[in-house]
């Protein structure tokens, strides 16, 4: 089951009621979609509203939602529009092109370029969740960084990290699981993500 | 569970348990560790968004949500298809049925039937039949209007020609 597959069952799961499996896609998305978003929207705060009512278009649009191209190809459409449609609300003009295709709204890591559309807050917290990270995974020993590395910024999948690795799948698991719990455990107190609360 | 979150993240369960992991995910627990690894993830491919808002649902959202009316959508994709690929073969076999059973209906190979079929072709061959009073001379000379030659419509027109052909050739 690959990541579209998975979001697609927390659709499915969405379309028959649940609002945590949306809530789930919102968490998973909010913050790619906001990035996509920086570039048309350039306020933090309109960034964020945009952000918002795409996400409750989309939700009011989901017994629409067929299947037929991914969950985030979609629900980039239902947010270009949305923002479209602001800007011309608000008297200014929307661009005839967003700058880059669906397929490019997949991989778009332009993150240098957004830094103008966050507010200070914003920019300090992702910095330390940036050095957080990376000073975690500093201290993680070689074979977990190894495979949290080929499985995150490599794209790998388990079977492939267990040829690379040389070592049986449920070894990769393992080690993978094990990487990203020894980050959690730093990265929670920043993020105010206590396990126990909901935020 | 988190190992199972993980998994789920990176596509790597199956069907049966994922079931399982999406019910441990109503749990504000699951949620908290569902979003920090996907932190993590971001941060690890250097996509941290310097934005506003909190990694969570944002509590505004989460409260234009909630205001929401619950979506029941039925399962479109499993239902039509099964729908279309149902209805092809219910149509194929019921017109099967018809044009079998008007066939069988339509044959009746009882003794009755059989003797009745076998004295109406007698009857129709009587009938067809010319009467003895009508003479010979009189059928050649109308034999291009009888229904039993091919060249009925345009036989009236037909004539007998003899053409003389001669040295033509060099």
């Amino acid at each position: 089951m690959g990541d579209r597959e998975v979001d697609q069952q927390l659709v499915v799961r969405a379309q028959q009621g649940d609002k945590r499996a949306f809530e789930l896609l919102v968490t998973k998305y909010q913050r790619k979609l906001g990035r996509l978003l920086s570039r048309l929207v350039r306020d933090p705060a309109e960034v964020e509203d945009v952000t918002q009512e795409a996400f409750i278009k989309a939700y009011r649009a989901l017994p629409s939602f067929r299947g037929d191209s991914a969950f985030y190809t979609w629900l980039y459409r239902i947010a270009i529009n949305t923002a479209k449609n602001y800007l011309v609300a608000m008297g200014r003009r929307a661009p005839t092109s967003t700058g880059f295709d669906h397929e490019d709204a997949e991989s778009f890591e332009e993150a240098e370029q957004l830094r103008d559309a966050a507010t200070p807050e914003g920019e300090l917290l992702g910095k330390q969740i940036a050095a957080t990270v990376n000073r975690a995974m500093d201290q993680l020993p070689e074979d977990l960084r190894t495979a949290i590395t080929l499985r995150e910024i490599e794209g790998l999948s388990y079977e492939e990290i267990a040829t690379v690795m040389n070592c049986p799948i449920g070894t990769v698991r393992s080690r993978i699981f094990r990487a990203r719990e020894a980050i959690a455990a730093e990265l929670r107190p920043l993020l105010g993500t206590d396990e126990n609360r909901r935020w | 569970m988190n190992e199972n979150i993980s998994r789920l993240m990176d596509g790597e369960l199956d069907d049966a348990e994922l079931q399982s992991v999406l019910s441990g995910l109503k749990q504000p627990a699951g949620v908290a560790t569902w979003a920090c690894y996907h932190a993590i993830g971001e941060a690890l491919r250097q996509q941290v968004h310097f934005g506003a808002y909190a990694l969570g649902v944002a509590p505004r959202l989460a409260e234009r949500l909630a205001a929401e009316p619950t979506v029941l959508a039925p399962r479109r994709v499993a239902l039509e298809r099964t729908a279309t690929w149902a209805w092809a073969a219910a149509a194929t076999i019921a017109a099967a049925g018809i044009v079998g059973w008007t066939a069988l209906s339509l044959v009746d190979d009882t003794p009755a039937a059989m003797a009745k079929a076998g004295e109406a072709g007698t009857l129709r061959a009587a009938q067809v039949r010319p009467a003895p009073s009508v003479p010979s001379d009189y059928l050649v000379a109308h034999q291009e209007y009888s229904p039993a030659t091919a060249l009925q419509v345009v036989g009236p027109y037909l004539r007998a020609a003899a053409v003389q052909v001669g040295d033509a050739r060099p």
